[in-house]
């Protein structure tokens, strides 16, 4: 799949606006580009219906960038953690340390005792009163704004990839505090749901060994509920559908035991146009660049495009990527 | 606002914006860009919370909003130089806006942001930095400017998060702010103007959560079965009236009950399927395998629930 050209283009050039957050949309593209080699491999190794689109593409171009991603965890790493934005300040933020630990895990980059001890203080340095974890420890947090479940599950997840125990009773229970009446969660206790936020609270259970039967059981009804077109899944009742949602949803279900398969639609090959229906994720699909956008005619970029690939070859997903 | 060029910044020796080893996803930084941030960088380095200080972040954000780093040194700024420009303002938003103290130039820079960015996730935290805990008006322009938002878009996350934000802060620090009552008056309004908007259902169950006095069970009934009764495909409505009925501070049987006769008439829908599963008393595998016809992509789930 050409989508590999895409990803191999944002790691060479990147946009002004993506300095913010430059370690997320390494760590995307990465992620990418790991679900198409991994698809390349099965394709040839098992796969009899589909015919293996330029083998080897994808494991390729992320071989030969392997070295470079490597002097990139070097240089944003900052002892403790990892810094969000290239150009910008040397703080070790949170989310950044997360995407950071995973592109270095997925390299099979190893980082030394000492070094894995710092960080996971770092990690460890979030966590607010209420057993949420936020972005930097250093900022004001005097009504708790900064912590949320996005940063808890970023936390858990790189206490995971250092190898360490995540065993916050506490926390546990704040997260299941999130459970609205709808079975999703939101940001704070009678907060609207969201499928996003949702994936981090179950996936941040399941990490912690604390997801219980009746917390799935009402999560369930939300995510499948999510549905709205063929393969078009929403974020929020009544809401359009985005194509992240896909991963968001579908990756939930799945880790639940719950295996729903998107009907792989046409686009990865492209000169195919069989389709009957109108498909969500083909409609979001840029023939020209290969790459995803969130909605129909809009601005693909790597965040979408990686998600939307996990979405559609979930057994090519590598987890030591994307966290469960 | 003083721009930042208008200030001197002689005494600074300004930072190289550095490339990355290898340009790994590198940007090509415009000069402009690299001038400021180069600027900045010493400037939050000493950690100077001064005018000049201000006016950088102000040019950053401007060149990109989504620097955590860059909003959060604003505020420290912000609180250090001095309540002139601490002052919350909300004059000159709308001629309908509550008499204000005067507008400040960061006041009036924030909210202008909001309006224009609304989906930006630091402007909400900045302002949520910067509400005074213990001041009405506060609160109430921070109602007013989520009512500017969600005009031009009624579903905003951000704007709805921060809504509740203000609310559970005022019952703490300024229980006067807010008439509970006109709150859910509101509210009901909301839901005849978009009765899909699963952000105002949402909103309705928290305020009955917040303000438990205004929670009556048999109103809620009420209320929702005749907006499910125009629409029977409406998620949000479903999911709320399962929502009241499972509340076990305020609901009662008889409620549940009446509901599950009130929702045998819907049997085509699959969220009446789901409710009658959840909540019916009898023949609920049977709702369990209509599920299953209904909604093929998830049939192996239903059917698991009906061996159950």
């Amino acid at each position: 799949m050409r989508s590999a050209k895409y990803f191999e283009r944002v790691l060479t050039l990147a946009p002004l606006r993506v300095d913010a957050e430059h370690c997320a949309t390494v760590y995307f593209c990465v992620l990418g580009l790991s679900v198409l080699a991994k698809k390349e491999i099965n394709d040839t190794n098992g796969g009899e219906a589909e015919k293996p689109c330029r083998t080897g593409e994808a494991g390729t171009i992320l071989g030969n960038w392997k070295p470079k991603l490597q002097q990139y965890i070097e240089y944003m790493f900052t002892g403790d953690g990892f810094r969000a934005s290239s150009s910008g300040v040397r703080d070790t933020e949170l989310l950044a340390t997360y995407f950071g630990l995973a592109i270095a895990a997925m390299i099979n980059y190893e980082f030394n005792d000492a070094d894995k001890n710092n960080i996971s203080t770092f990690v460890l340095s979030c966590r607010q009163k209420k057993g949420m974890y936020c972005n930097n420890p250093t900022l004001f947090d005097e009504y708790d704004l900064n912590s949320s479940v996005r940063h808890t599950y970023a936390a858990f997840a790189s206490l995971k990839l250092l190898g360490k125990n995540i065993n916050d009773l506490e926390s546990f229970e704040r997260i299941k505090s999130l459970q609205n009446y709808d079975g999703g969660f939101g940001m704070c206790v009678n907060d609207e749901s969201h499928a996003g936020l949702t994936f981090c609270a179950l996936a941040s259970l399941e990490l912690g060994g604390s997801l219980s039967s009746a917390v799935k059981h009402k999560a369930v009804r939300f995510l499948l509920n999510r549905k709205v077109l063929s393969n078009g899944f929403n974020g929020r009742p009544n809401k359009d559908p985005d194509c992240c949602y896909s991963f968001w949803v579908l990756n939930s279900l799945r880790m639940m035991g719950i295996d729903i398969s998107l009907n792989t639609p046409a686009l990865v090959d492209s000169n195919q146009s069989s389709q009957t229906e109108i498909d969500f994720m083909s409609s979001c699909f840029d023939s020209i660049l290969h790459a995803f956008s969130p909605i129909p005619d809009s601005d693909p970029d790597p965040y979408h495009t990686a998600l939307a690939l996990a979405a559609l070859f979930p057994e090519s997903i590598d987890h030591a990527l994307v966290i469960l | 606002m003083k721009p930042w060029t208008e200030f001197d910044f002689s005494d600074v020796v300004p930072e190289h914006v550095a490339e990355i080893p290898g340009h790994l996803a590198q940007i090509a930084y415009p000069e402009h860009f690299k001038t400021v941030m180069g600027l900045f960088l010493p400037i939050y380095k000493a950690k100077e919370r001064s005018e000049r200080a201000l006016a950088l972040t102000y040019e950053l954000i401007e060149l990109n909003p989504a620097y955590y780093f860059v909003w959060d040194f604003r505020f420290e700024i912000v609180r250090a130089i001095g309540s002139d420009v601490f002052d919350y303002k909300l004059v000159g938003l709308t001629p309908s806006a509550p008499a204000q103290p005067e507008t400040s130039e960061d006041g009036e820079f924030v909210n202008q942001f909001t309006l224009s960015k609304s989906k930006n996730y630091q402007i909400w935290n900045y302002r949520a930095l910067l509400l005074d805990r213990h001041n009405e008006l506060w609160y109430r322009g921070e109602k007013l400017i989520v009512s500017m938002v969600l005009e031009d878009d009624a579903k905003n996350f951000h704007a709805w998060s921060h809504l509740r934000w203000v609310i559970t802060q005022s019952v703490k620090h300024a229980p006067q702010a807010f008439d509970a009552v006109q709150l859910l008056a509101d509210c009901t309004a909301l839901l005849l103007e978009d009765v899909f908007n699963n952000s105002v259902w949402a909103y309705r169950f928290f305020l009955l959560k917040t303000y438990p006095s205004l929670f009556d069970i048999d109103e809620e009934l009420k209320l929702v079965t005749a907006h499910i009764a125009s629409a029977p495909s409406n998620e949000s409505a479903w999911s709320y009236l399962s929502g009241v009925l499972d509340d076990k501070a305020s609901s009662t049987t008889a409620a549940t009950s009446s509901a599950v006769q009130f929702a045998l008439a819907f049997q085509d829908e699959p969220l009446a399927l789901q409710f009658l599963a959840e909540h019916a008393q009898e023949n609920v595998s049977t709702y369990y395998s209509l599920l299953a016809e209904k909604e093929p992509f998830a049939k192996s789930f239903w059917l698991a629930q009906v061996a159950e």
